[in-house]
Parts: C-alpha cells; structure tokens; sequence
C-alpha cells in the first residue's frame, strides 16, 4: 500500500542530495584527487596532471630528514599525553559537577568552562603569551608573594610543555565533560536509591554504581581519541613555541610547516599529507573496529 | 527519589566539590579578565606587568583607537559576512543532506552510496595546493565565497544530524505521509520545528569556526582588504622580522606595538563568541549529546 | 529594433569570444609557449631590422600600456582620501609622460613574509602578475631559478640594453661587473636588480645621549662600554636591559648583530675563508667567543631573561616607552623606532655609532650585492615599456626628478607620509656606499664647503629637509621630517664615526640540498646557541654543536655551494 509512494519519495531524497555530492564533488573529491602530485615533480606551467611523475621521490625526501624519528617521537606522544590528561580531568569534572544538586550552580559553571573551546588558539596563544611572560599576570603573583626569579614558561623546556597540556586541558575540559555528563545521566537512578538503602558511602557508589555504568563511555572516547593521533595540535603549537623548544614541541605540522616556508616544496608538503592521511586512516578503522568490538558503538 | 539525611560528612564533602568547582570556573576566567584588564589600562602600567584581573589607570584610547582603523575594521565587516553568508549555506546544505541520510537503507535504498562518499571525503581531505587551484579556477579567489564555500559541507554535523533525524519517534512522520505531506513538508514541518537544539548545536559550531578560521584567509585573498579579523590579528600575533634594505623601503614601517593596543585587539575578536554563545549553549548541551549518541 | 537586435548579437558574440580566449589562456598556457616565443623573437627581430627606429629610453609609448602587479600594503598607510596606488598623482605623470599604467592583481600584508607566500603560490598556479618585483630574503633566488625553469618570465637581455636609460647602466656598474650574476641564467637576463646598500646591514649602537651626560659617560666604543653604559641607566632608575629579540643575528633591529660583529663573527652568512673557499660563518670560532659574552650578559641580567619569546617590535616597546636607552639598531632607526621615542619624550636624544671590535676594529656584516628585482612575465607585449618606468624610477630614487621630490619627499608634499611607495615598479640601482658618501656630501654643503648648486640631487634634497627642519618651529609637529632630516644628520653620521669594514657573504641563496636538509641545521643551531646564551649548555658545548653541524649535512651542503660559486 505504501510502497508507491515511497518510490516516488527517492526521487525527492535524490533531488535533496543532489547540492550536496555537487559540492562534495567540487571542493573535497576533484581537489583530493590532485593529491597524485605527491608523486610528480611538479611543474607550475605543466599543472597537477601533466607533470612529469616522480615515483616515491617525495616519500623518499620525508624519511631522509634529519629529526624525522625525534618529530614522530614528539607527535605521538604529546598526542598519547594530551588524550589522557583531557580524558582523565573532563571525568573528574564531570563526576565532581554530577555531585552537586543546585541547579542554577551547576548550569553556570558549565557555562563558563565550555567558553574556551570556542575561542581560537591564535587568540589564545596571544592571551597566554602574555599571561605567562615575565610581566605577565602569573610571575607578577610569584614576584609579590616570593623573591624567586620569574620563571620562563616559554623557554624551559619542561616548562613549556607543562603549558602546552595545562592550556590544552584549560581550552577543552568542559567541553570533552558533556559526552561524560550525558552518560551520568542516562544512568539508573534506582541503583543509588538501593545503594543509599544499604547505607553505602559516596566513594562506595562513586567506585561501585557510577564508574562502572561510564565505563564504555570512558573506553569508547579514548579509542575515538586515537584518530588525531599523528595531529598533535598545530594551531597551539605553532602560536606558542620557539627555537628553544623545538626539540620537545615539534610535531608533523610544524616542522612541515617550517620546511615549506622556506622552501615551498609543495609536492613533499603533499607527500607529508598523504603519508599522514594514510596513518590517521588505519588509526580510524582501527579506533572504529575497537569502539565496535569493545564499545558497542558505531560512528559510521 | 528519596530524601535521605545527610550526614555531617556529606557536608564538608559538599563544601569541597563546591569549592573546586568555583575554582575551576574562577581558573577559566583569569586569562579572559586579565587580557580585558590590560586592554582597559593604562599603556604603561600593562608593560610593567602590574596589571591583574582589574584594570590600573583605565582609560578607553585603545578602543576608541581601533574604532577609527580602516583595516581593522574592514577585517571584522568581512568575518561578519563570512559567518552570516557561511550559517545559511551549512544549515541547509546540513539539513538536505541529513535528512535523506536518516532514512533507513529500506526506504531509500542508495543511503549506502551516499553514506560512503560523505564519510570518506570526512577522512581524506585535499592538500592546500589542488585546493587553491580549484578555488582559483571558479574564479572565487579575494571573493568572500572562498571563504564560505569549500568548507561547506561539514560531514560531522551532517553525522550530527543524521543521528539526531533518527531519535525523533517514526510515528510522527508515519502519520504525515498517510496525510500526503511530501518529504520536503515533512522535512520543514515535523523534522526541522523537532530539531532545534541540534540546529543551534550545528549553528554554532558553524558560526565559531567560521570566526575563527584565519589561514584560508591568508591563502584565498586578493587584496589586503579580503582578510577576515583572524588572519589580520595573527598576523599581528605572530611576528617574523623583514629585512630592510633600502631607506625607501623604512618609510613604510610600522610605529612601535603596544601591549594594551595589541590586548584590545583580541578582545574586540573574542567579543562575537562571547555575545552569540550564552543564547546557543542552553540548547547544545541536549544537541551534541542526542547528536553524538547512537542507540 | 533590428539595430537592438543586431548590437545584442553582435555583443554575445563578443562574450562568447571573450570567454573561449580566457578559457584558452587558463588552460593552455603551456602550449602556447612556443608562439609566443617566436613573436617575443619576431618583436626583437623587427626591432633590429628597423634601426631608423632608434630605442629612446624615455619616450611615451604609443598606445597606453597597462600591466598587473601585486604588492604589498602596510597597515599604517596614510593614502590621501580617494587615492590608491591606482590612482595618484605619481600614477598620472607615468600616465601622461609614458602611457603606462599599473593595475594591482592583489595585495598582501607586509608581516609574516605573506606576500611570498602569495608568489609562490600564484607561481604553483601559473598566475603570475605582467611584472613582479620579488625580495632576495628569505628564499628570491630560488623563486626566480624556478620562474626561469618552468619558462615563466621572460629574457630581459635585449630590452636591458635596448632601452636601459645610460644613467642606470652606469649606476648598475657601481655594483661590480658580477652583479648580474644571480638573474643571469645560461648568459641570458631574465631580471632587472636592484642594488642593496650595503651599509644598511651596518648594526650600530644606539644610545642616549641625555642620559649618558647625566652619568657622565661618553659615546660607548667597546662591548666594555656598552656594559658601563647598561649599568649606569639601570643606576639612574631606567632599564639596565638591552632590549633584544628571537631573532639573534641577521636582523634590522634589536638583535646581537654588534656583538656577533665585534668579534669578527657572522653567523647565518656565507663567508670567504682563510684558505679562500666558502665557508658557514654560524660554525667559526668566532661565533664561540660571541657567544661566551652573551652568556655573561644574560647571566648578569643585562638582557631580559625571556628576550627569545620577543619579536623585535616588542623589543623595542621599551625604547618606544623610554624605559630603554640603548639598543642594537640600523643607521635608518631615525624612522623605527625613534619616533616613537621623541615623540613620548622631546628630551630624548639619539647618537648612534659602530662599535669597535675586540681586535680594535669596526667589523660588521654585510648583504649581498642585489635586495631585489624585477621579472616580467613571459608573453607580456611591451616589456620595453616596463623597462622606461624603471629609467624614471632610479632618476627618481635618486632624487633626480624635482616633481617626484615635491610629491613625495619634501616636507608637507602630498605623499611624503604616505607610507607607500607610489612608483609603478621601483628600481634603485646606487653607489654600496652611497650612505657614507651621500652623509659626507650632504655634511660638506652644510658646513658650507661646497656649494649647493653644484651639488647632486639627492644631497640637494637631503639638505633641503634638513635645512626645513632646522627652521621648524615645532621639530615634533611633523615626524615624517624629523625623520627624514634625523635620518642622515643623525642616523648616517653613525656610520660615519669609525672605519668600518664589512664581511659581505660570499655566496646568497639556496641550493638543492639546503631545501632538504637546511631546516634541520638551521633548528640545531638556534637551539644550540640559545642554550649557549641562556646558560643551559656551557660555551664549549659550541665544539660539539660544529661536529654535529657538519656530519648531518653541513659538510655536504658548504660541499656544494664551493661547487655553485666556482662555477
């Protein structure tokens, strides 16, 4: 009896597509396309598809580079370090916000800790650059309250990347904490209800009811995280480090980034993208087969 | 729920979630206060770092200064566009391509097709150069279409909305179509009027990146006056040294920074957000969390 | 009706024409070469052929002849309401006198190096401009080596010899017989340069000459002094600290230039060796000793503690504020950051002069002989023309044309604080030591040694501005001639004090592997001497810094430039 009209309804869901695959076609597939130039010599008066092929010269070029094993090691682990510290404070947040009953409290709070993650890094790398600097806010307060020197929170390399996590956390806690107080939410209330029958503490029902219900959502974010891995993080980066710091804070982006200003190796710039893309899309599958099989979740 | 007493103990643990909750909201604050003291202070004071959460020596110049700065203000009219122009093409864009989307394969048997072409352009992107040259050939470079149309289609919020199509009950939509509302009506009459908290999610997704985007700024201009406000104050920000070689060449040099100047500068960037994101937030929180979660 | 009918065809026609020749243009480019090689040779060939025609360098161009350039804008610009670099007095003159008219393809900020970001991207897209001028730092030579390669711009050699005005031959020569060098490729021109001058890269100390009487210390003339001088201001109540910035050596303002030249030592540049090959100057022993001063200043706190997380404008905040009274600069500060300075505090008076080494005498760093130059595109008609407008630029550089000193350098001329250079496409071509020489000039005329008709343009002009300024009621009333007039009265006479003798690099530009390996080097080396400088590594961590330097690459690299330069 329905199926008639839904016929005729597919031609509507094609209509309604259609700007949509014109524009994916346009500006992500024809472009993505143009990524063969990884494996050209490229020649401007020639463009992208005449000029002459390169084979894996370009691949060739991003092993060669002298720091390319420091710039991996650095990726992945201020990648590694920046998924447990925001996973780990976002939970405390959320467990902590999910304590209190006041509700006007609770609504202001969140309202101001989400606030930074929508402000850009290039603002806010203006914001702590200043925050941080020797006459900055923060040794202003170790000046009055001490006679120790200023610390150079730039500068130090321990330092520096101290604020490079504690500035990430800063930026995304409150935010990374709505996926975790969505859970709190969804679970029972008739287990606390039992629990506090029984005359069970807050830690016991913290350890024994709250944690437990999370726990795939805890597990299914951190396996979700695993897809930025090779990402690090190069607005951040780039608007905070210098010289000094290079050889804890330089990721993929921003040596790439150095490299190509100086010397506008676009073909290698592509290379490097591809090489990335191409480890991010195993990280994916990977990250989605885990959050499949352990989660239960499925993104796609 | 039942009532239960609460123990003496309940109480001081109480004060301290209390405490540090107010702390981290105070934490949050800080460097947002202090750039808006340094901005209203006194020039001289903000380089000797006395300044704090509240400005010494107040004074206005710096942001009557900024009023009157042809470039500056050009850049905020261009971002303005930007965003404006960016909310209505994203939006509908979003929602035609969502709602087919949320439709199970049965009923619309290509959903797979179009599933896989929205994910996979989702994970692999193009590199920067076939992307200029493509926003080069359309002839929309130093256009303000440059900037809103290659980012147009964000697959996330597509996926966003798609799971959120999807938590809405059939029954509803049944009950129209028996009505023979086509899916266009029923799309704009029972989805959309369901759906505003993940609209207003998407929306101000939409609207942050937008303002904050700076390097397609950089890249898909013509002419100086292009820039939107965040590519014109990373460029202040971020500062590499030029080489002058000529005297000809230092007359055109810039007059020495100021610390109050460049603080007034990024307030005025961040002002936006910070008007537009208390009205939006009361409705993403149910947005992203409907949007995130698939049954 | 029928007319109406007939203009509508007749102008869709014209679209459709329009449209096929610009889809031609995008697409084809390439193939076209070869054509538009042939009537680029036709062109010469008749040129010869026809020798009635003699090429005169300044004469109108029969039809107007319009071409596209990019370029950058400040944002201090302080145009005129209505006008733009389109549209401006120095624009018409070319209109009326040349019949050439520019017309801007785009524009880019002056920071962050954006606008060669911009050529080389528009490069990539093979949409060059008719007329670029690009700057040799950071990477020119190497854009201009690929414009050649991919057959983008094209061969200047005869219309260089054509239509070059004599004057900018001659001028040119002052330059040396090598300074086509760099643009010529396989014996053919395919860029016009413009000269440095050298002494810009001079790094001279400047310090306050009212706080010096105060603590009764004379004009420093060692890093010695430059110390008494530090402690004495921070004695007084003021900054004890140099200001400085990230950048260490190689720029205008605010770096350890001064002290990396008063010891003999010019890191970041290729320089001639004791056995005469070319050798990396970061890598000398010199460099060490510079470096071990620095160490002692940071430690003593003569610098401030977090001077890496500066750029040089931040730097010299404290100069602007006058907390700051001496500060590593160019002879041309007089223009930044001195009027920031004056203008906060009237009383402030700047001297500035080149230190003396630790051997006694003056070394400083040098450019390389061309800052710049000027590619046309290949296939653009009328390359003679460009040609005619870089004659008038170097006359007007050279102060040689009184309507264009009127407009834009004498005081209260329409354009002279513009803070925009206003020639279609400039070109200056002078004497390396036109400074020095121009100073001694312009000092000779107003002693009243030499008389001021018989002298050149330029020291005309410069003593008329000076000579303005000095009967100014208010000297702060109008900062463009303060410095203007400060600029070689004061700024020049630095230069002036002490012989100078500058290191000019041996070798400029990039090679195929210092775009592989470079960045890696250049990274090892700025940490490396930070660390030196901030106390995290000892000064003999510099011996261990040169063997790493040279087994990831250096070698390979100094290797291959001897290779280049022996050619």
């Amino acid at each position: 009896m329905l199926k008639p009209t839904r016929n005729k309804e597919v031609i509507h869901y094609h209509i309604m597509l259609f700007p949509v695959i014109l524009f994916l076609v346009i500006f992500s597939i024809y472009p993505t396309l143009g990524s063969i130039m990884a494996f050209k010599s490229f020649d401007p008066t020639k463009g992208i598809w005449g000029s002459p092929w390169a084979g894996l010269e370009n691949f060739r070029s991003l092993f060669e580079i002298p720091d390319f094993k420091r710039i991996t090691v650095n990726t992945i682990t201020i990648s590694v370090v920046k998924i447990i510290l925001n996973v780990s404070c976002a939970l405390a947040f959320a467990l902590l916000l999910n304590e209190t009953r006041v509700r006007w409290f609770k609504r202001s709070v969140q309202t101001v800790v989400y606030l930074p993650f929508f402000l850009s890094w290039v603002i806010m790398a203006g914001i702590f650059k200043d925050f941080f600097s020797v006459e900055g806010l923060i040794n202003g307060l170790i000046g009055q309250l001490s006679d120790n020197e200023p610390i150079l929170f730039f500068t130090s390399k321990s330092w520096f990347m101290i604020i490079i996590y504690l500035t990430d956390v800063w930026k995304g806690f409150g935010f990374n904490a709505i996926v975790f107080l969505a859970a709190l939410t969804s679970i029972n209330p008739s287990l606390y209800e039992a629990a506090e029958v029984d005359g069970a503490s807050r830690w016991r029902k913290l350890t024994h009811i709250t944690l437990p219900s999370i726990r795939p959502t805890i597990i299914l974010i951190l396996i979700l995280s695993l897809q930025g891995i090779l990402s690090g993080g190069f607005d951040q980066i780039f608007n905070l480090y210098n010289p000094l710091v290079y050889s804890v804070s330089d990721i993929y982006d921003t040596y790439i980034y150095r490299m190509g200003f100086q010397n506008n190796q676009y073909e290698f710039a592509t290379a490097v993208g591809l090489f990335r893309s191409a480890v991010a899309f195993i990280f994916i599958f990977l990250s989605q087969w885990l959050a499949e099989k352990y989660g239960d979740y499925k993104v796609f | 729920m039942l009532t239960i007493k609460k123990t003496k103990q309940d109480y001081i643990t109480d004060t301290i979630i209390y405490f540090i909750l107010i702390l981290l909201a105070v934490t949050t604050l800080i460097p947002l206060f202090n750039i808006l003291a340094v901005s209203l202070s006194d020039s001289a004071k903000a380089t000797a770092g006395l300044v704090t959460v509240y400005p010494l020596g107040f004074n206005m110049t710096t942001y009557t200064t900024i009023f009157k700065d042809h470039a500056i203000l050009t850049a905020i009219g261009v971002s303005f566009k930007r965003v404006v122009l960016a909310l209505i093409v994203d939006m509908v864009l979003v929602v035609l391509a969502a709602y087919p989307l949320s439709r199970s394969s049965k009923v619309f048997p290509f959903r797979g097709v179009y599933m896989w072409i929205v994910v996979g352009t989702m994970l692999f992107g193009p590199s920067m150069i076939p992307m200029f040259f493509t926003v080069k050939d359309l002839h929309l470079l130093g256009t303000i279409w440059a900037l809103v149309l290659p980012g147009a289609v964000g697959q996330f919020y597509v996926i966003l909305m798609i799971n959120y199509f999807r938590s809405i009950p059939m029954e509803l939509e049944e009950s129209a179509s028996i009505d023979g509302a086509s899916p266009w009506r029923r799309l704009l009459q029972i989805y959309l009027p369901l759906s505003k908290p993940i609209v207003a999610t998407i929306a101000l997704f939409v609207v942050v990146n937008n303002w904050n985007a700076y390097y397609d700024g950089l890249i898909y201009s013509i002419n100086t006056d292009d820039y939107p406000l965040q590519t014109y104050i990373q460029q202040l920000v971020v500062n590499l040294d030029m080489s002058i070689r000529d005297v000809d060449q230092v007359k055109s040099l810039l007059t020495v920074s100021n610390r109050s100047l460049t603080a007034a500068k990024l307030v005025i960037t961040m002002v936006p957000i910070l008007l537009i994101y208390p009205f939006m937030q009361k409705y993403f929180i149910s947005g992203i969390m409907i949007g995130s979660v698939k049954e | 009706m029928k007319r109406t009918l007939k203009a509508g065809v007749s102008t869709s026609l014209l679209v459709a024409l329009m449209l096929s020749a610009a889809c031609s243009n995008s697409n084809n480019q390439g193939n076209e070469e070869s054509p538009k090689n042939s009537t680029a040779n036709n062109a010469a060939a008749t040129a010869t052929a026809a020798p009635a025609e003699k090429p005169d360098p300044y004469s109108k161009m029969p039809e107007l002849v319009e071409f596209t350039t990019g370029n950058t804008v400040s944002t201090e610009v302080n145009m005129p309401a209505g006008e733009s670099f389109e549209n401006n007095d120095v624009q018409k003159w070319f209109e009326e006198n040349l019949n050439v008219k520019p017309k801007l393809a785009w524009t880019t900020s002056d920071q962050n190096f954006a606008f060669e970001q911009k050529v080389n991207l528009l490069i990539a897209a093979n949409t060059i401009p008719d007329v670029l001028t690009i700057n040799v730092e950071p990477n020119g030579l190497n854009i201009l080596s690929k414009l050649v390669k991919a057959g983008m711009v094209e061969d200047l050699t005869q219309v260089y010899s054509d239509y070059a005005s004599p004057y900018l031959k001659e001028s040119m020569k002052l330059g040396g017989d090598d300074v086509f060098d760099p643009v010529t490729f396989d014996g053919k021109l395919y860029a016009i340069p413009s000269l440095s001058d050298i002494e810009t890269a001079i790094p001279v100390v400047w310090t306050r000459k009212d706080w010096l009487d105060q603590a009764g210390l004379q004009e420093p003339q060692t890093l010695d002094d430059v110390e008494t001088a530090l402690k004495a201001f921070k004695a007084m109540g003021k900054s004890g600290q140099l200001p400085t910035q990230q950048n260490i050596y190689n720029s205008d303002t605010a770096s350890f230039d001064f002290v990396f030249g008063a010891y003999n030592s010019y890191p970041g540049q290729w320089i001639k060796g004791e056995d005469g090959s070319i050798v990396y100057g970061s890598i000398q022993p010199q460099v060490k000793d510079a470096l071990a001063r620095l160490a002692k200043w940071y430690s003593e706190g003569l610098v401030a503690k977090d001077f890496m997380m500066n750029d040089s404008n931040k730097a010299v905040e404290a100069v602007a504020k006058g907390s700051a009274g001496i500060f590593d600069g160019s002879w041309w500060a007089p223009w930044y950051p001195l009027p920031d300075s004056v203008k906060n505090d009237h009383n402030a008076v700047w001297q500035d002069t080149v230190l003396n080494g630790e051997d006694g005498i003056a070394h400083a760093r040098g450019y390389g002989k061309i800052r710049s130059f000027v590619v046309i595109k290949k296939g653009f008609k009328h390359p003679e023309a460009i040609m005619k407008v870089l004659n008038v630029a170097q006359d007007a550089n050279a102060k040689k044309l009184d309507w264009y000193n009127k407009l834009t350098f004498e005081a209260g001329g329409k354009y002279t604080d513009a803070k925009m250079g206003l020639l279609p496409v400039s070109i200056s071509a002078k004497d390396p030591h036109e400074i020095s020489n121009r100073y001694k000039d312009i000092m000779a005329v107003l002693n009243g040694e030499k008389d001021v008709s018989t002298a050149e343009p330029e020291t005309q002009a410069q003593v008329k501005t000076i000579q303005t300024y000095q009967a100014a009621a208010d000297p702060f009333a109008d900062m463009a001639l303060w410095s203007g007039a400060n600029n070689f009265y004061v700024g020049a006479a630095g230069l002036a004090k002490n012989p100078v003798q500058q290191t000019l690099p041996a070798f400029i530009g990039t090679t195929d592997l210092m775009q592989k390996k470079k960045t890696a080097l250049d990274d090892l080396e700025k940490q490396t001497f930070l660390e030196i400088i901030t106390g995290k590594k000892t000064v003999d961590d510099f011996d261990s810094f040169v063997t790493k330097w040279k087994s990831m690459g250096g070698d390979e690299i100094t290797a291959e430039v001897n290779t280049i330069a022996s050619k």
